[in-house]
């Protein structure tokens, strides 16, 4: 379903993403780890179409996203990370917008509308001006927004980021509903609860470059210790300051 | 953390602000830069030309040139004290960098301080741009000495802050009954209100004026000028001070200087003391709102589907179109100036008729006014109707639509609007027998090719210079936009003029065009290719638009 190959983002010398190649099949749910500053945003705008890979391609369902823009992001929906919306519109108005610029049939918007606004527990606020909401709503109406065209790849940046815990719950059971459904979900994310809960399969990106690929037991069974969790082979992988030069400063 | 050291900081982060970036940023800003410059060299030669001609009439122009410099101190007044009170709330309440400095261990009389400073410094700012170029014009024709221009300093900094420590106690005051985040939607529609009423009486008083409009009685009507703007309520106000201050040292009467220069001086110092005590302690005591609270709900009623008249227009143009509507209609700040001027194009057909004298308006003025109506108006609404999307741009960019297909619907608001706007009004002069109807449709024409071009410069620039992170209004494009729009308007009437005059067929230079509809046809294509170029090339530009917000 979606497929990177050598995929490179330069800005000047600096190397924002490095040769990533990696596929991710249908009806699969993708979790795209990594640290502050790894690339994790790049690769996904570059994903969208946002920004233009310096070099490497980007292939969704078989559409080159740089060849056939029209065709591949009618098939992508986009969670950013932070819910970005149109303030002055009500919740309503605005996933009917979206809808509306991926020519979603009226009767077919007004269910699915109806549907995802239950399902996401905003049916009270659908009429009230974007503006008027709480982050939290903002970013549930951005997932509104994703999936009312019922897209094939939902790619996902920091998802859960502000959700209460009742919400983030219902986001990740929507995502695993949606797997379930033949759908493929990319989404980035901070939390490795999360990925490990509910990615089928992981990926950790570092200073660029994908550096791990594969299920969370795959990586784990990688590290060669029993018990460790997803956690320690992040960091191990990523590295960062050992438990001891932490306690060292603390008290220094 | 002492004061000096925290002010030091800001600046040093203001400067940062300016100097630091990508060079395409500092290019950016040094053309911005100049334009600023060139702005402040043309006003002054203007305001030295005008003042220049004034002198050379003996007294009645000297009467005049001193009824100007107070207007303009009235001016500086005004602004300043409209800008003071739109930025108190801003820097007061809303600035990003309060929650660390009230959160850090520092006395909040000392962030009050430097607030109070960030304040002053930005709301003195563009009347300070506009008054000292004409002040500084009017000191070079009236030969003043280096005094004047000491003088000249040190008088409107002293008078600058009377507006601001009235309008941070005024914006403290309105920010205890608006929420910060609602006082420049609320201010924009009372601006929107009084700019309208102002028009409205200039007009009801503009036949009485007409009839005495003619040369000879010139003088007389400077020395009622002259009269009039040193009376009545005008004679209240402390712009007087600073301007008698100036015209006495510009006549060279130092003596006279020094009364005038007392009352402001001791005007200016109790007005800011009582600011500063009363002010801030309305801020520290939590009298005003601290938080930018105004997140009442707002329900919007749903609307159904679209009524027969809009069908025609294909979904996704259709779409973007009402949404873009939706973001100017329920922006006050965004509509404001939209309405005004469309209120007053609606009521001006029942003004120009009156007066015993008004003998109709001549086709050329008529041509000409609803080119420029149609061609400013178009150019400066598409280029907001495209960066009004600001950050939620994007999802115009993911969207699996083609930019040329966008972009048109974003300049369809533009054209839309405009062509109803023009076609209404030359309706209403026809109705009212102002102008002929078949004026009226060769002066619709016209409107209509402009209109096409002006939109689709405007989205030009939008997308060009768009500033995709503003917050508000005035922000949403960078200076360079700024500079941009000004060249297109500057370019327009160039060639406006310049088509005009090849069509005038009038004698001693009096613009009486024979348009043909052969010429207005011609007109129209040539619009028509421009505005296409202009699209395609910015459809051009959208598809290789990299989104790194």
């Amino acid at each position: 379903m979606l497929t990177l190959t050598n995929l490179t983002k330069r800005y000047g010398k600096f190397v924002a993403v490095d040769d990533l190649s990696l596929e991710v099949r249908s009806g699969e749910l993708f979790g795209f780890l990594g640290p502050n500053g790894a690339g994790k945003t790049t690769t996904i705008k570059m994903i969208c179409g946002l920004l233009r890979p310096t070099s490497g391609t980007v292939q969704i369902a078989g559409y080159d996203i740089q060849k056939e823009p029209l065709r591949a992001k009618a098939v992508l929906g986009l969670v950013p990370d932070s819910p970005v919306l149109y303030k002055k519109l009500t919740g309503r108005e605005f996933v009917r917008f979206v809808g509306e610029l991926y020519a979603v049939d009226a009767k077919t918007m007004a269910r699915r509308i109806d549907d995802l606004l239950k399902l996401l527990d905003m049916a009270a606020s659908a009429d009230d001006i974007i503006e008027t909401y709480s982050h939290g709503m903002k970013q549930k109406a951005s997932l509104m927004a994703a999936l009312i065209h019922d897209p094939k790849l939902v790619v996902l940046d920091e998802p859960t980021v502000s959700l209460d815990p009742r919400s983030a719950k219902i986001v990740k059971d929507v995502l695993k509903a949606l797997c379930t459904m033949g759908k493929t979900v990319f989404m980035s994310t901070h939390i490795l609860e999360i990925a490990e809960r509910v990615c089928d399969r992981v990926g950790i990106i570092n200073k660029a470059k994908l550096v791990a690929v594969g299920t969370t037991a795959e990586l784990k069974s990688r590290s060669g210790e029993d018990g460790v969790s997803l956690e320690d082979v992040f960091l191990e992988l990523t590295g960062g300051p050992e438990e001891e030069e932490v306690i060292k400063f603390l008290s220094s | 953390m002492s004061l000096w050291k925290l002010i030091a900081y800001r600046f040093k982060i203001g400067v940062a602000g300016l100097t630091r970036g990508r060079i395409s940023r500092k290019i950016a800003r040094a053309v911005g830069l100049g334009g600023l410059i060139f702005i402040m060299v043309f006003l002054t030669m203007g305001a030295y030309a005008l003042f220049a001609v004034l002198a050379s009439l003996g007294q009645p122009g000297v009467a005049a040139s001193a009824v100007i410099v107070l207007l303009t101190f009235n001016a500086i007044l005004v602004l300043a004290l409209i800008f003071d009170i739109l930025t108190t709330t801003g820097i007061f309440f809303l600035s990003s960098d309060l929650s660390l400095l009230m959160a850090a261990p520092l006395p909040t009389s000392r962030v009050f301080a430097v607030k109070y400073l960030e304040a002053m410094a930005s709301a003195s700012f563009v009347s300070l741009l506009i008054g000292l170029p004409i002040l500084v014009g009017y000191g070079i024709a009236a030969h003043a000495s280096v005094v004047f221009f000491i003088a000249l300093v040190v008088v409107t900094a002293v008078f600058i802050t009377i507006p601001i420590s009235v309008g941070t106690l005024c914006g403290m005051v309105v920010s205890r009954f608006v929420p910060a985040a609602r006082v420049r939607e609320v201010l924009a529609v009372l601006s929107g209100m009084i700019g309208l009423g102002l028009w409205i009486a200039v007009q009801v008083f503009k036949p009485a004026m007409a009839r005495t409009a003619d040369v000879e009685n010139f003088s007389v009507r400077l020395q009622a000028l002259a009269q009039g703007g040193t009376g009545g309520f005008l004679s209240m106000l402390p712009s007087r001070f600073p301007a008698e201050v100036l015209t006495s040292l510009a006549a060279g009467n130092l003596t006279r200087a020094l009364p005038p220069l007392l009352w402001l001086v001791a005007i200016s110092g109790v007005m800011l003391v009582a600011s500063l005590v009363v002010a801030q302690r309305m801020y520290l005591t939590g009298w005003t709102r601290i938080t930018p609270a105004g997140k009442r709900t707002r329900r919007i009623r749903r609307t159904g589907s679209p009524s027969r008249l809009w069908r025609f227009v294909p979904t996704v143009e259709r779409s973007i179109l009402r949404t873009t509507a939706h973001l100017f209609l329920r922006d006050p700040q965004q509509i404001m100036p939209v309405a005004t001027l469309t209120i007053m194009m609606a009521i001006l057909p029942f003004f120009m008729g009156r007066g015993s004298q008004f003998v109709g308006l001549r086709p050329g003025v008529v041509l000409f006014a609803a080119a420029t109506l149609a061609f400013i108006g178009s150019l400066n609404l598409a280029m907001s109707a495209v960066v009004i999307d600001g950050r939620a741009f994007w999802w115009l960019l993911v969207a699996p639509r083609s930019s040329l297909r966008k972009l048109a619907a974003k300049s369809l608001v533009a054209v839309g609007f405009f062509v109803a706007l023009t076609w209404a009004l030359l309706a209403g002069f026809g109705a009212t027998h102002v102008i002929g109807w078949k004026l009226a449709l060769k002066a619709g024409w016209l409107s209509a090719s402009s209109t096409i071009l002006g939109a689709s410069l405007g989205i030009t620039i939008g997308l060009a210079f768009a500033d995709w992170e503003w917050d508000i209004p005035k922000r949403m494009i960078k200076l360079a936009g700024r500079l941009a729009l000004v060249l297109v308007g500057g370019a327009y009437f160039v060639v406006a003029g310049a088509v005009l005059g090849i069509f005038s067929s009038g004698s001693r230079g009096a613009v009486q065009p024979d348009v043909r509809w052969a010429h207005l046809v011609a007109i129209a294509a040539g619009s028509a290719v421009l505005a296409v170029t202009a699209l395609l090339f910015s459809a051009r530009r959208m598809d290789k638009m990299e989104w790194t917000l």
